[in-house]
Formats: structure tokens, C-alpha cells, sequence
């Protein structure tokens, strides 16, 4: 069928979009006096040998989860540009509830977790309802409230919540019974990769695609016009796909905080990997598309994790991922426009049959 | 003499649509040459192809007896070929000036010569008065179009090219429109226009070109054609039967929809729909008859909601459902075809399932019956309505609206944008539907339509119902007369 093709167009546009990177990256290395093919074996090494595929995947989890809950968002055509900020914050609130009940001896995992979504989720409410009630826009309230995250934690991390014996402006650890415990022991896979993987992907592919309230989000996101004309209360459904997503983003830090690094720290998203930022990029990438978010995070958690090998075994700088995944982005737009132009003609060449 | 030739034109899209197979055509000085067929016939892409939009795959372009070739419509501007498209190509959010000016090689000419030029033109035409400094998106549709033909003599063009050009416009309008097409040719341009109404094709024309399936039936001189009939039986190769047939209506029971000194204003805040009064009974059909932007667009977005009166009353009675003359709001076009047919019920109990999931099984039966209906052939239901011709869309639209019809229809164009042949299975569909009880308004800028359905006809001019006609009573030339005085 017709709709087949066009999946399989845009599969192959994506690899298309993803070479084109590659090569542009590859050309810019040997433009620098760098080895390319050598560059990116090491690229790949780091990041798909079987010995390290758990650390893709652990890397790929605050992406998947950030971009998941931007696929929401931008499906009703609520720029949500605050990712990083709402994931800032639900590591916050996650490790300082961990902190106060520290001596509780009882499973608390869920409700740190929920208390970090809903930290997230509060972080996107003031700039939808700006938006909402004022016409502010959202990319600009959203990204300028990453900072005052990031300071706001940088203020909690180096005065009242600093752990008092560390050198670093970071909380103390979480003890051990309120971690999110590995699966796979002699790796840092997790219960939250398994969570976001085997939970949240199918949740957000069966909420968007196969339910009345997925579907509302999808005709406001087409045109708010057609929604108004399809009795949506448009400003509700902005709100919500926005809460939701800030939801996602603040769960992620939550996760990461408790799964991974254990504490709040400042580095929670790592300047190579800026999970908030490279969270849109991905769900760009994967044309908006729950399931095809999976497979886009695990290769950019991939591409992170093996420019710190390439960086090792082969000198490159760290900062070739972020021009690669720059690329991407660059690849993409053009992707986009390729695609329209492409699947008109294969639907009148199947018209024609 | 013969200014322009096409001479053997083959057009084939890629993906291999055939649009124009082995055509000729040709264009003599200072006369009106109509194309007439049917949508899809393949009269857009001629002309495209005649205004350099696009490169044949075949045959050669021949102007002033020297053979040329077109890569861009500039190189046909060059020739003083120009073309107003349908859909028209002025920036909404500048003025209309700034538009003329655009389009001009002299782009250091004096805004005051500019001004000038264009009320000289204007005045030869015997324009209306437009304000030229009003952005181009409040102009309504007819100036836009006087401001692209302008636009187009200033640039020196002696061979227009319009396609569709009263598709857009009202009766009046458009009939206004075809007397200028004379004035134009004593100006010394040369016209073609192109129509699937045979009616126009008819009344202003020197020659006429019919194409069917990309192909050219016959040119004939407008001498030879004797009736309209003729022309039907080429454009679509047989007859239809397009009489419909009415039933009576019971004006009995409170009324469906009561409409009481109403007073609406538009999103510039001028007082649209003043003071209007109407009523709607069971199984009638009431035809609002008007020159487009007289108050008809006001009046049913405040009945459907879409917009708060200012004062009045309206009382509904029923489940309301709406056919959007303004079609890109009734499809989301980035959606399939599947999610398009419940977008307008989204609280119907049918397309629901447990836990606010939708019935997906609900939904497919749902849209297969809509395409049944309407006999559209489309690959797949989960195409998306971005990828459907305009002629789909519309039968979606229409569809929908009409298999979920149970109490009220409020039908803007109904058929606008159909072919001969779905415009007719719809207004028997709109009938049928009357004769179960189901009231319709039907607000409709083809009056042959309004006059056909309607069991009574309120006439609406500035806001105002003017005059109610019942059906006996009806008469265009008296209708006409209320449109516009």
C-alpha cells in the first residue's frame, strides 16, 4: 500500500539525513587534519560494541524521555524549548525528597519520581499559560526559564542542599535503598531504562495515535482553526500537552538523579550531552513519531557515549558529536522539504498503477 | 492574426499523470477564447504550461509566428503572456501596492507614478475604487483578483491568462467580471479564460476549446454552438439528468434554528449581520442568497458558534452540523483520511471505546461509507488529506457533513469545487436528506443552486435579510434585483 512507501521513504530519508551528517562531519575532520574513518570506527566502536550497548542505552534514557514528552508537545505545536530546565528540576526535587526522608526505610522510589514529573511539569506551566492567556511565546518563556533553572539549582546545589564533606557544589548521596536499583548486574543498566523503553514509549504511542485526547492534540497541532471548528478547547489541550511533556523531562531527571548519578549534581546534563536540547533535536528526527523516538535516542545516546571513545582512541574533540548532531539538525530541515516534494510523486506514480 | 500557438503539447507529471495529451490550441489577437472542461480535465496545466509555470515534455510553444521556449513564467512575461492563478499569488500581509509593485522590472519608479498608473488602469477597466493601502489579506476576493490583472497590464502583458476566474465570485460578481474581459480585449489583449461552467463559457466567449482527459475535444467558434446542451455532451460525453425533484414542507412545530434580531460583528470589529431575523423548519431547505461579504460568513459562524454575537438571540434545537465554504477548515491536513472523518465528532459514542480510546473499527466503517458514498477513489485510508486533490477533500467534507446530518445542516457551497457529477448526487443527497426532516440552510453564492433547493430564499445585502421569497414566488431577475440594490 501507499502508506508503506511513504514509511519507507522517510526511513530512508532519515538514514540519508544521518549519512549526510556523517559525511559533512567527516569532511569538516579532514578539513581539521583528522582521520575520519578512523574518527568515527572509534565513533561507533564506543558506541555499539555489545559491551557497551548498556551504556548507550542508559545514556539514551533521559533522551527518550525528554523527546517523548516533546513529541507530545510539539504534535500540538507547543514549541517546548525548556526541557533542559524542567529535567534540572525534577532532579532537584527528586534528590531533596530523598535527602529529607533519607531514613525511611521503605520504597520511595515512586513518589520521588512523581514529585520530580510533577516539578518538571509546574516549570511548563507558566510559560503555557503565558501563552495561553497572553500570546507570550513559548520558546522564548520556555528557554529563558532554563536558565533561571539552572540557577536556581546552582543556588540550592552550592547554599542550603550542598553535601557539607564534597569538594563540588553537589547534594549528598542518595542511600542505596532509595537508588533505582540495575538490572543487569556489572552495568549501570537500570529499572528506569526498562521503565522508559517498555512503558513510556508504547504509553506515548498509544496516547497519541489511539485515543480521543492524542487525537485532539493532533488536530490542534494541524491548525488551531480546524480545532476551534472540531469543538477543541484549544487553550486546555496546549496546557495539557505542554504539562505532560514537562512531566517527561522532570521524570528524566528524576531517574537520572536516582538510577545513575545518585546525587544532584550540576553536570546532571553534561555539557556534551544537554539532554533538554538534544531532546528536540530527536524528536524532530523522528518526525514526531513515538516509536521511531526510541530508535533516534539510543543512536544520539549512542553518538555521545562514542565521541568520548573517538576522543580517546583518535584525538578528536568531543564537540565533533555536537557538530555531527548540529548537522543533523541542518539535514533534517532539508529532509522535511525532500519529503513533501517526494511522497507527492510516489503517490501519483501509485495513482497512475 | 494568431499570437500564441501551442503546438503538440504533451505534458506528462512526474509519476506519469498524463495531464495533457498531444493538445493544440492557439489564440487569436483581441479575442476571448474560452477553455472549458471539467476539473481535472487538464486546462490548468495548459495554461501553466502557456505561462512558462511549467515545461512541457513535448511539443513547442509558438508566439508572434517565432518559436519559443519558456523556462520560467518570466521568460513568458517577456512575451507579454501573463497568468492570474487560481489561487492567487499577491502576499497577504502587504498592502496591495506594495504587491503591484512587486511584480515590476522598474522597481524605481515614483510611488505617485505608480498610483497613477493604477488608477489609469482602474478607470479604463472601470474599477471600483480599491484601497490601494490596505493590506492585501482584507481585500476581498474579487479586488484581489482586479489587483492581479493589474498588475499584470502594468508589466506590459497583452496576453492574460485567467483560470477559474468567477470560480471564486458570486452570480453578480462574476458576471461583472466577464464584461470586463471585453473591456480588456479593447485594450488590445488577447484572453483565454478557462471554466467548468458552461454558462459563461457560453455568454462571453469569440471561441471556445473543450478538453476532457487531457485531451481536446474540438474548438468551435461561439456561433456554431447552438445550445448549452452541446457543450455538456462534449465536456462530459453524456447527459445527466440535473433537475432534482422537491417534496413539500410542513411548516409546522417549533422551528429547528431561531434566528432573532441577531447583530454580529467581524474580527475587525465592523458591525457584519445587523439586526437579522430567520427562522428554520423540519425538512426545509432555506437558501441565504447574497453578494459574498454581505454578512453570510458573520451570520453562520455566530450560529455555529464560532464566534459571540454582539446581540440578539439564537436558539438551536437540535445537533447542528457544518459544511465550511472555507475548506481547509473542516480537514486537518497533515492527518489521514481515517482521522478526518471523526474530526467533527469526537464526542460521537460511535468512534469511542473504553478509557477515552477511540474505536478504530468505528472509525474505518465510518470513512469507508463516506467514500462510498461519494465514489472517491483514494490508494489508502490512511493517506493523508494533504495528498487528496481539492475535488476529494470537498467530497470528504460534504460527506461527512451529510451521512451525519440528523437534525440541522448548515451547507456553505455545498458543491463548490465538485464535478458535474458529485454536485449533482450531493444536491439530491441535500433533498433527500430535507425530505426526512433534517432542516438545511444553505448559503450558496450560485444562485442556479439556491434556486434549485430551496423551499424559501432570504436574500441578504449588507447585513440585512432584504426580502424572503417562498418558493413559487422565486425569480432571478427579481432575486438579483434585492442582491444588489
Amino acid at each position: 500500500m501507499s502508506i508503506n512507501y511513504l514509511l519507507l521513504t522517510r526511513f530512508l530519508l532519515i538514514l540519508v539525513v544521518i549519512g549526510s551528517a556523517f559525511i559533512v562531519g567527516g569532511i569538516i575532520i579532514a578539513l581539521c587534519g583528522g582521520n575520519a574513518l578512523l574518527a568515527f570506527y572509534w565513533l561507533f566502536q564506543g558506541a555499539f560494541t555489545p559491551m557497551l550497548i548498556p551504556e548507550t542505552l542508559v545514556r539514551a534514557t533521559p533522551l527518550l524521555l525528554i523527546s517523548e514528552g516533546l513529541v507530545v508537545a510539539f504534535s500540538a505545536r507547543m514549541w517546548n524549548i525548556g526541557a533542559e530546565g524542567q529535567f534540572y528540576m525534577g532532579g532537584i526535587s527528586a534528590a531533596i525528597f530523598c535527602i529529607i526522608f533519607k531514613y525511611f526505610t521503605i520504597p520511595m522510589q515512586p513518589i520521588a519520581l512523581l514529585l520530580a514529573g510533577l516539578s518538571g511539569a509546574l516549570w511548563a506551566l507558566a510559560p503555557s499559560i503565558l501563552k495561553v492567556r497572553y500570546g507570550i511565546n513559548e520558546i522564548i518563556t520556555t528557554l529563558m526559564l532554563n536558565y533561571i533553572a539552572m540557577y536556581f539549582v546552582s543556588y540550592l546545589l552550592q547554599g542550603p542542599f550542598r553535601d557539607p564533606v564534597s569538594m563540588f557544589p553537589e547534594t549528598e548521596s542518595i542511600p542505596l535503598h532509595l537508588q533505582i536499583p540495575v538490572v543487569v548486574g556489572g552495568t549501570r543498566l537500570h529499572l528506569g531504562v526498562v521503565f522508559s523503553f517498555f512503558v513510556i514509549v508504547p504509553v506515548t504511542y498509544y496516547f497519541l495515535e489511539r485515543t480521543n485526547y492524542g487525537l485532539r492534540i493532533k488536530i490542534l497541532g494541524s491548525s488551531s482553526r480546524v480545532a476551534q471548528y472540531s469543538k477543541i478547547h484549544c487553550d486546555k489541550v496546549m496546557i495539557q500537552s505542554m504539562l505532560i511533556s514537562g512531566f517527561l523531562a522532570g521524570l528524566a531527571g528524576g531517574i537520572e538523579v536516582l538510577a545513575v548519578q545518585h546525587k544532584m549534581r550540576l553536570e546532571l546534563s553534561p555539557s556534551y550531552c544537554q539532554y533538554g536540547y538534544t531532546g528536540i533535536a530527536v524528536a524532530l528526527l523522528s518526525y514526531l513519531n513515538p516509536i521511531l523516538t526510541m530508535f533516534i535516542s539510543i543512536f544520539i545516546g549512542g553518538l555521545i557515549n562514542g565521541s568520548m571513545t573517538m576522543h580517546r582512541m583518535a584525538s578528536i574533540p568531543v564537540g565533533m558529536a555536537n557538530i555531527i548532531q548540529s548537522l543533523i539538525i541542518v539535514f533534517i530541515l532539508i529532509g522535511y522539504y525532500v519529503e513533501d516534494k517526494l511522497s507527492w510523486r510516489i503517490l501519483e506514480r501509485l495513482r497512475r498503477k | 492574426m494568431i499570437v500564441v500557438e501551442l503546438r503538440n503539447i504533451t505534458k506528462i507529471y512526474p509519476g506519469g499523470i498524463v495531464a495533457n495529451n498531444n493538445v493544440n490550441f492557439d489564440l487569436k489577437k483581441g479575442e476571448i477564447h474560452v477553455l472549458l472542461g471539467e476539473n481535472g480535465a487538464g486546462k490548468t496545466t495548459l495554461m501553466k504550461i502557456m505561462s512558462g509555470c511549467l515545461t512541457p515534455n513535448k511539443g513547442s510553444i509558438i508566439v508572434n509566428g517565432r518559436n519559443v521556449f519558456f523556462k520560467s513564467s518570466m521568460d513568458a512575461l517577456k512575451h507579454g503572456i501573463g497568468m492570474v492563478h487560481q489561487n492567487f499569488t499577491l502576499i497577504p500581509t502587504m498592502t496591495a501596492l506594495e504587491n503591484i509593485k512587486l511584480g515590476l522590472m522598474d522597481k524605481k519608479i515614483k510611488v505617485d507614478d505608480l498610483v497613477r498608473d493604477v488608477e489609469n488602469i482602474f478607470s479604463k477597466l472601470s474599477f471600483p475604487r480599491i484601497d490601494l493601502n490596505s493590506p492585501v489579506y482584507m481585500l476581498s476576493t474579487g479586488e484581489k483578483q482586479k489587483i492581479e490583472i493589474t498588475r499584470l497590464l502594468l508589466r506590459g502583458v497583452k496576453v492574460l491568462i485567467l483560470d477559474e476566474p468567477t470560480s471564486m465570485l458570486c452570480g453578480f460578481e462574476a458576471d461583472k467580471f466577464l464584461d470586463l474581459l471585453r473591456l480588456l480585449t479593447l485594450e488590445g489583449c488577447s484572453v483565454v479564460f478557462t471554466t467548468h461552467k458552461i454558462r459563461e463559457a457560453m455568454k462571453v466567449s469569440d471561441r471556445i476549446t473543450v478538453m476532457k482527459n487531457g485531451r481536446v475535444i474540438t474548438t468551435l467558434k461561439r456561433e456554431d454552438v447552438k445550445s448549452e446542451d452541446d457543450l455538456v455532451k462534449l465536456m462530459i460525453g453524456e447527459k445527466i439528468e440535473m433537475k432534482t425533484v422537491k417534496h413539500e414542507v410542513q411548516f409546522d412545530g417549533t422551528p429547528l434554528l431561531l434566528v432573532r434580531n441577531l447583530v454580529v460583528a467581524d474580527d475587525q470589529g465592523v458591525v457584519k449581520v445587523k439586526n437579522i431575523s430567520l427562522e428554520l423548519h423540519r425538512g426545509e431547505i432555506l437558501g441565504i442568497a447574497g453578494v459574498e461579504g454581505n454578512g453570510q460568513k458573520e451570520l453562520v459562524e455566530a450560529i455555529i458558534g464560532f464566534k459571540k454575537p454582539l446581540s440578539g438571540e439564537l436558539i438551536i434545537n437540535g445537533d447542528l452540523r457544518y459544511i465550511p465554504s472555507e475548506r481547509e477548515l473542516g480537514v486537518a491536513q497533515s492527518l489521514s483520511v481515517l482521522v478526518n472523518s471523526i474530526i467533527r465528532s469526537l464526542n460521537d459514542m460511535d468512534f469511542k471505546g473504553k478509557w477515552g480510546t477511540i474505536n478504530m473499527s468505528g472509525v474505518k466503517k465510518f470513512s469507508e461509507e463516506i467514500i462510498s458514498f461519494m465514489n472517491m477513489n483514494i490508494p489508502s485510508l490512511n493517506m493523508l488529506v494533504k495528498h487528496l486533490s481539492g475535488g476529494n477533500i470537498v467530497r470528504l467534507i460534504v460527506g461527512r457533513e451529510i451521512l451525519k446530518t440528523r437534525e440541522i445542516l448548515i451547507a456553505e457551497q455545498p458543491t463548490a469545487g465538485l464535478d458535474v457529477r458529485s454536485a449533482y448526487l450531493v444536491r439530491r443527497n441535500l433533498i433527500e436528506l430535507a425530505s426526512r426532516g433534517v432542516g438545511i440552510l444553505l448559503v450558496s453564492s450560485d444562485l442556479d443552486e439556491i434556486m434549485e433547493l430551496s423551499d424559501r430564499i432570504a436574500v441578504i445585502r449588507n447585513g440585512e435579510i432584504v426580502k424572503v421569497f417562498s418558493r413559487n414566488e422565486a425569480d432571478p431577475k427579481l432575486i438579483g434585483a434585492y442582491m444588489l440594490e
